[in-house]
């Protein structure tokens, strides 16, 4: 049975653990919905445009007002009678100027405001490319990780196994000795030609150990 | 006096941080395809020659001009003008004309400012387009180093089973050599 080695959690993490839980919980129930509320915000048309187009017909008139006033004094003083063709054609052209701005100044304002919208969906587009970019180097690290933490744990694996093999071994090779003891001893005994055989091989490796440092212990 | 097989450790590894920093991977990445990339969408689809902008532009410049016609008759109304046949034949012809005018003015211009802003949007989402393919490339950037990775892995187990496995062999030739050599020892010496 495996001895469990336990690392508990220093306070560091425990600390570092507990920040990114308030504040990833602070990020969903009220950053989010900001968000939310943000990106359904943008989109173009609509009562946005209408109320941009109506505002600019307001302004328009409010400011042409006072000029048109004062054009047809001027004509008044400069002469011109009412029912003269100056004034008619001076109240066509009024008119049509009048009309002509007016229009001019809803067109910009709704223009405005579709650049406005595009300008807000760019934003959006690139705050949510930089959190698809933070999400795939965090995947990216968390799969390297995973496969890192695979081999961790399969290296120990590998490791216990092998040193269980190294100590089996040696319990081997030390239950192998005394057995080689005892069936050179047996042979001695009972062996016949078996033990002919061995004892030339034995000699052999005898005289190759004296002859190498003279005696056996130096084998 | 220890035992004679040796003990073995293990370490339950804790994985808490690690774990929670990929779900909240997964969660912006599901976010961004959930969320932005409709926005992205809807930037792609404005790009166009729009005609409903056009015909809006021209139905705004001819309210306008039917409003000022109205209001040339009521101002001449209010100076007590009354025109004859020829005189109001003329004026409404004039007032026709400008408000043909100006619905060709309003539709010319308003092509213009839908080419403007289609040249400046396509800018923009080029610019986009590189980002997207930069996702898609730091994606699979970060997917060859976690292959890199578990290959590295397979190539050092491998090796470790490899090692395990000829110490193995090494110990059973070992031992049988050890065997005959003592008995052979033994019996010379004996």
């Amino acid at each position: 049975m495996a001895r469990v080695i336990e690392l508990p959690r220093t306070e560091y993490e425990k600390t570092l653990l507990g920040i990114s839980g308030d504040q990833w919980g602070i990020y969903e129930d009220t950053f989010i919905p900001i968000e939310d509320a943000w990106l359904s915000s943008i989109g173009k048309g609509g009562a946005s445009e209408q109320e941009a187009a109506d505002i600019a017909a307001a302004e328009s008139a409010h400011t042409i007002a006072p000029l048109e006033q004062a054009k047809y004094q001027e004509a008044f003083a400069g002469g011109v009678a009412p029912d003269s063709g100056a004034f008619i054609a001076l109240a066509s052209d009024i008119a049509s100027r009048k009309a002509g701005a007016t229009s001019d100044a809803m067109l910009s304002a709704v223009n405005r405001d579709r650049l406005d919208y595009l300008d807000e969906a760019l934003t959006a587009s690139q705050y949510g490319r930089g959190m698809g970019s933070e999400a795939v180097t965090g995947l990216g690290t968390s799969a390297v990780r995973s496969i890192l933490a695979d081999r961790e744990s399969r290296q120990l694996d590998e490791f216990n196994r092998a040193a269980s093999d190294a100590t089996r071994r040696s319990v081997y090779g030390a239950a192998g000795t005394v057995a080689g003891v005892g069936l050179g001893y047996g042979l001695s005994e009972h062996g016949g030609g078996a033990w002919d055989t061995m004892k030339d091989v034995g000699e052999v490796v005898v005289q190759h150990a004296r002859g190498r440092g003279g005696t056996i212990t130096s084998w | 006096m220890g035992s004679g097989k040796g003990k073995t450790y293990t370490y339950n590894p804790d994985y808490t941080a690690q774990n929670a920093y990929a779900e909240q991977m997964r969660k912006a990445w599901a976010r961004y395809t959930d969320k932005y990339l409709p926005v992205v969408s809807k930037l792609v689809e404005e790009v166009g020659p729009h005609p409903e902008e056009l015909d809006a532009a021209v139905r705004t410049s001819d309210l306008k001009f039917d409003q000022a016609a109205k209001d040339t008759m009521n101002t001449l109304g209010m100076y007590g003008v009354q025109l004859s046949p020829i005189q109001r034949e003329a004026l409404l012809t004039k007032l026709n004309a400008d408000k043909t005018l100006g619905a060709v003015r309003s539709r010319t211009l308003q092509r213009r400012i839908i080419g403007d802003r289609n040249t400046e949007l396509r800018r923009a989402l080029v610019g986009e387009g590189a980002g997207v393919r930069d996702l898609s490339t730091q994606a699979l950037m970060e997917a060859a180093r976690a292959e890199q990775e578990r290959n590295a892995t397979g190539y050092s187990i491998a090796a470790a089973k490899t090692a395990r496995s000829q110490a193995k062999a090494q110990g059973r030739m070992q031992l049988i050599g050890q065997g005959i050599g003592t008995a052979a020892t033994v019996a010379a010496l004996a």
